[in-house]
């Protein structure tokens, strides 16, 4: 491709690179990075929550009660009760599993896809290229969330809808990020020797360009969570997100639209809201610590 | 060069079609249509069911949607991107009409979040790891990780409800002559509200990018032959620096194009996003349509523009 | 954001329920003490030069053609640009308008109206009976597609000249040049009685513009786009989509010169209206949220003005799938409807045990009042001998705070009884197709009608002639005793005998539940303490005597 300066031009600075080596001197370089420590514990912290959330939610999440509504923060209710009196801790803790899911699910999607196109287009080059770089064009210019709206009105909102949506719309970046790659590596030694060996293209695709790869694309699916997390909360906003009565952060968050809850009752936002940005916050300092780590020359920094 | 675009313009016909064909494929499969979004579902009772499809009939939509898709493509290509099923008003007036207040909004939080983003990038660049980067650093990822309705929605209060020194929402104040000054206090909030999803961006790239250049060979060189410092960072480093900036930028158009969907639904703004929020609601194809088309056209042309700058700012760049 | 049904809605969705449940019985006198004039933003002088500013949300078509009223903003318009025969005010009466006076037959067939003369159009040129006529043979014209239509067959004729069998409508009647007769195929002393958008009252438009106007494209014409001719209030000005419709004085109007010079119909959320009305730019916003009237309620700058709701607030079961009424006499007895609606309305509204709310003197108070037993339930399920191995589906259209609230409530409460309910939010459009259009659900969630206007409006949901598609009944209910004392209460004017015909209604409707009956939502508005004179009805009659409102010194 002769535009591939222009179009390859990547959004990470590192991409262009390859990372050869690995083990203990990245783990190191990602552990001395103290905020990526700092955020990876809290990701931890959160997975475990997500993971554990029967266990820890002191009431089921959806029990209501029209005894105790819209209480403010007390004993029997660490962080209050929402309006029909659910409980808004219990709440925030399943909501980690949906918003959580909401991410990994969306993001293992578009991940599956950018790479399987990404290294076909990288891999065979020629018109098979010029078709997926197009088709990846057109992905690429659409107003994303526009996009979105209109396709959760179609299928309706739900959790499932909401993730494979995301996930379907958000691949060209990786997709970009993989051909890139591997149209340095396909003609580096290791593969030449394979491919005289008489590997298959899917071996070689998969036994030794796209190894190479992953390391960019952890950085970029890191990346990605968060994005899809805060995707998710916009389209809570506009009703198109995780239908109540199920929780997530973002339909909790969005209780704030009113301007009673807003100001009085902060109970019902606040706990969401810190969530949110914890999350986002710690899995992009994450992100940040990996790249890094996996890039051979921030690492000496 | 001019050769190169004219390429690339040719290659974005299709990929022009592709989106639409993409889009009039999603809104056609949404239940409902303009018929029975338009009327109360109790009146729409009331009617009967022939009332309904003789009004479908009379707006094409009992046609089967190749059919459709064939003659708006048809108009399409004539220049027309027809009328809305509401109202009636052509598509091209409405959409246009929105490309002014959208470009503003999104061209001020652009220019405002690139003239913050640069300067504190290039801080955290000069002094990387240190606490002031630190704090940078998860203020930019403390600004995205906030979502952008809940951002507005508090400045609203604060900034217009209690403080009281700007206005709401809407773009002028009514009643009253337009002018500049009102339309820029209109302006704040919302421009501020969106340039919080850039800046982040652009802080973290210069950064990054700056780090990089800074360790290259010439500007080592350019140090050792004795130039000021000042005069290194801004000469060399910070024009290489700048160079995949214009990139990000362009690339960062159909997320700033998102973000404006929420923040002129909040501040009201008569923009692009609200025009669409309110044509996927109302099942309005060809306004949909119409707006989906223009974006993807904006954003088509950004990223010419914005390889066009990369050309210019970095020589070494040739167009085949 | 979905487009939204105003107000007959038979849905909910964001932000529907408050504004279809409009109404007001005589409510408090608002804002008109003296002693209201707290400082606040000196936004300017607030004189005749200050513009009426008033929130309206953003769910609604542009389409200013009087016979496609689809949305609550739309019937709005109208009133302030047109007028009609009558206008209905505050306390839910019709009072004259182009009308002077009219009267209605004994038998209820024949509706005689004396117009007011000297009325003229903005452009100067005089009202007449003709374009009252002219007005009604357009909504009678198939091309037209009138959301009135279906209403005005009932004169005699008219169905004739809609299939085109006939060059005339000959129940519409010019007696002189000051009277008009409309006669009635059959009885029916409701037939002035509807919802804005589809009422028999519409908004006449003036002939000498309209007669050259293709009806199959009205929606295109110029003077659909720009409305200027009126006998209303205020002339349209302009309108700025998202933005505003802005109109400004008739110093002519029939009914007295307007105070205030400009008005700004202004179109945003919900969310941004409050922020407006609280920072002062805007004078008036309906259908506020409970949780903020009572968070204002202490404001110096806003009156809360609570009004009943005209709608009622009900869950459609399908009466084919679950035939037996003990079933749905449990579901009855298994809510709280009670604390339900403090918890979701802060009890701002009525909890009601038929549809037959009002006029007063249709209301009767001896009904079974289901109060909140969950033993009572429990065995009234057993006895249905329902197989509550099974799973019920309740679906809603998505996005009105307080169903959203409800419908867990109602599945807790219900698995207490033993019910197993399952929750089926939809997209508005998704939600017409499953409950209207192609009738396909166990159980739906719907509020606002027009209830307590006339006793007659529930015959439209609960007669068997008007099961969906073909009408209003979406639970396919069906009662032949019911739907014979539903034409017989229409077919006489005698108020006693009206009265007693609905007491019986409202038992049948009371014992049989064929929806379930929760609540009538107050309707609740914000307005400056500056705007005087403002007497809120239901919803689209607003402005009903905007022409005396004023603003304080």
């Amino acid at each position: 491709m002769s535009d591939q300066v222009l179009v390859e031009t990547p959004p990470q600075v590192w991409t262009n690179r390859t990372f050869a080596g690995r083990g203990y001197p990245r783990m190191r370089a990602f552990m001395r990075h103290r905020l990526a420590l700092a955020g990876f514990i809290v990701v931890l912290a959160l997975a475990l929550i997500a993971i554990f959330a029967p266990v820890l939610a002191p009431y089921d999440p959806n029990a209501v009660d029209l005894f105790a509504t819209a209480q403010g923060p007390s004993r029997a209710h660490l962080l209050g009760t929402d309006d029909i009196g659910r409980d808004v801790l219990s709440r925030v803790i399943y909501g980690a599993r949906v918003s959580l899911s909401v991410g990994l699910v969306s993001v293992t999607i578009y991940v599956a896809i950018g790479m399987v196109l990404g290294s076909i287009s990288g891999y065979f080059g020629g018109w098979i290229d010029s078709t997926i770089q197009r088709f990846t064009d057109a992905v690429m210019c659409f107003p994303s969330l526009i996009i979105i709206i209109a396709a959760v009105a179609i299928i309706g909102p739900s959790i499932y809808n909401v993730m494979i949506v995301i996930g379907l719309l958000t691949w060209p970046g990786i997709c970009r990020l993989v051909r890139g790659q591997i149209l340095q590596l396909r003609e580096r030694e290791f593969v030449e020797a394979a491919r005289a060996l008489g590997a298959s293209p899917t071996r070689v695709i998969f036994a030794h360009l796209l190894p190479n790869t992953i390391a960019p694309i952890t950085v970029a699916a890191t990346f990605g969570v968060a994005a899809a997390i805060l995707t998710e909360a916009g389209l809570s906003f506009l009703g198109l997100g995780v239908q109540p009565p199920t929780p997530s952060w973002g339909n909790m968050i969005n209780t704030a639209q009113s301007a009673a809850v807003l100001q009085n009752m902060p109970w019902l936002w606040i706990p969401a809201g810190v969530m949110i940005a914890l999350a986002v916050l710690s899995i992009n300092f994450v992100g940040d610590g990996l790249r890094d780590a996996l890039d051979p020359r921030s690492a000496h920094r | 060069m001019g050769r190169y675009f004219l390429r690339r313009l040719v290659i974005s016909v299709p990929v022009l079609l592709f989106v639409t064909l993409i889009a009039f494929t999603l809104v056609n499969l949404a239940p409902g249509d303009p018929v029975t979004s338009m009327i109360n579902p109790a009146t729409r009772a009331e009617l009967g069911p022939d009332w309904v499809k003789e009004r479908q009939a009379a707006l094409g939509l009992d046609k089967p949607i190749v059919y459709r898709y064939g003659i708006w493509i048809k108009e399409v290509l004539r220049g027309n991107l027809g009328y809305s099923l509401i109202g009636g008003q052509s598509v091209s007036g409405q959409v246009g009409a929105r490309i002014g207040p959208t470009m503003l909004l999104m061209a001020s939080a652009i220019i405002l979040g690139t003239l913050i983003g640069i300067p504190l990038g290039m801080y955290s660049a000069l002094r990387p790891n240190s606490w002031p980067d630190y704090l940078l650093t998860i203020f930019g990822f403390l600004a995205i990780s906030t979502p952008i309705f809940f951002l507005g929605l508090a400045m609203m209060y604060i900034f217009a409800v209690h403080l009281q020194w700007l206005p709401t929402s809407g773009m002028r104040t009514l009643g009253k002559p337009k002018s500049v000054g009102d339309l820029i206090q209109h302006m704040i909030m919302p421009v501020t509200a969106l340039a919080m999803i850039h800046i982040p961006l652009v802080m973290r790239y210069t950064r990054a990018s700056m780090i990089e250049a800074l360790r290259q060979d010439f500007v080592t060189t350019a140090r050792a032959k004795g130039l000021r410092e000042q005069w290194v960072i801004v000469r060399h480093a910070f024009r290489n620096a700048l160079i995949p900036l214009i990139t990000i930028i362009g690339l960062s158009l159909p997320e700033m194009l998102s973000g404006a969907v929420i923040t002129e639904t909040i501040f009201q703004w008569p923009g692009m996003g609200l025009l669409a929020l309110r044509a996927v609601n109302a099942r309005d194809y060809p306004l949909v349509l119409g707006v989906i088309l223009v974006t993807a056209f904006m954003v088509l042309i950004s990223n010419l523009i914005s390889d066009l700058c990369y050309g210019i700012a970095d020589p070494r760049i040739r167009f085949k | 954001m979905t487009r939204s049904p105003e107000t007959n809605g038979l849905t909910f969705n964001r932000r529907s329920l408050m504004k279809s449940s409009a109404g007001v019985a005589a409510a408090a006198a608002i804002g008109g003490s003296a002693a209201s004039s707290i400082a606040l933003r000196s936004v300017g002088a607030q004189d005749s030069s200050t513009p009426l500013q008033i929130g309206r949300e953003t769910e609604f078509a542009p389409i200013f053609v009087p016979y496609h009223a689809s949305t609550g903003t739309q019937t709005q318009i109208f009133d302030l640009i047109y007028s009609r025969l009558l206008k209905v005010q505050d306390d839910l009466t019709f009072q004259p308008d182009l009308a002077e006076s009219w009267e209605v037959s004994e038998d209820a067939t024949t509706y005689t109206f004396k117009i007011r003369t000297g009325v003229t159009w903005t452009d100067g040129e005089p009202l007449t009976v003709d374009d009252i006529i002219f007005t009604y043979k357009l909504a009678l014209t198939p091309e037209t597609g009138a959301l009135q239509a279906g209403k005005l067959k009932q004169i005699t004729g008219a169905s004739d000249f809609y299939d085109k069998k006939a060059d005339d409508v000959t129940g519409l009647e010019r007696v002189d040049d000051n009277t008009l007769k409309i006669t009635l195929d059959k009885p029916n002393v409701a037939f002035l009685t509807g919802t804005a958008g589809s009422s028999s009252l519409i908004w006449v438009i003036p002939q000498h513009i309209y007669q050259d106007v293709d009806p199959a494209n009205i929606d295109q014409a110029p003077v659909s786009q720009s409305p200027t001719v009126g006998t209303g209030a205020y002339q349209f000005v302009e309108y700025v989509p998202d933005q505003y419709v802005s109109f400004k004085a008739n110093p002519n109007y029939h009914l007295g010169a307007p105070k205030i010079e400009q008005v700004f119909l202004r179109l945003a959320e919900p969310a941004t209206q409050l922020a407006q009305l609280e920072s002062g730019e805007l004078h008036m916003m309906s259908r506020m949220a409970a949780k903020e009237a009572d968070r204002l309620s202490t404001s110096d700058i806003i009156d809360i003005v609570n009004t009943p709701g005209i709608g009622v607030f009900q869950t459609a079961v399908n009466n084919e799938r679950f035939p037996d009424k003990r079933l749905r006499q449990a579901m009855m007895y298994g809510s709280d409807r009670k604390a339900l609606l403090q918890a979701v309305l802060l009890g701002q509204g009525e909890i009601v045990n038929s549809t037959i709310i009002g006029p007063d003197w249709a209301v009767f108070d001896d009904l079974n009042t289901y109060e909140f037993d969950p033993d009572k339930a429990k065995s009234l399920v057993e006895e249905s001998g329902f197989d509550t191995s099974q799973s019920i589906g309740l679906t809603w259209s998505k996005g009105y705070q307080p169903v959203e609230l409800a419908a867990p409530v109602f599945q807790q409460q219900m698995s207490d009884i033993g019910l197993k309910i399952d929750l089926v939010p939809l997209e508005t459009a998704a939600y017409v197709d499953a409950v209207v259009n192609d009738p396909d659900f166990d159980m739906a969630w719907f509020g606002g009608g027009s209830y307590r206007i006339d006793p007659d409006v529930s015959s439209g949901y609960y007669m068997t002639v008007n099961w969906t598609p073909n009408g209003g009944n979406t639970t396919h209910y069906s009662n032949e005793e019911l739907d014979q004392l539903f034409i017989d209460g229409r077919g006489t004017t005698d108020i006693p005998t009206r009265t007693d015909i609905y007491h019986q209604v409202a038992k049948i409707l009371n014992e049989d539940v064929p929806t379930l009956f929760w609540w009538s939502d107050n309707q609740i508005f914000g307005i400056n303490k500056k705007l005087q004179g403002v007497k809120p009805g239901p919803n689209q009659y607003i402005w009903w005597n905007i022409q005396e409102w004023s603003f304080a010194e």
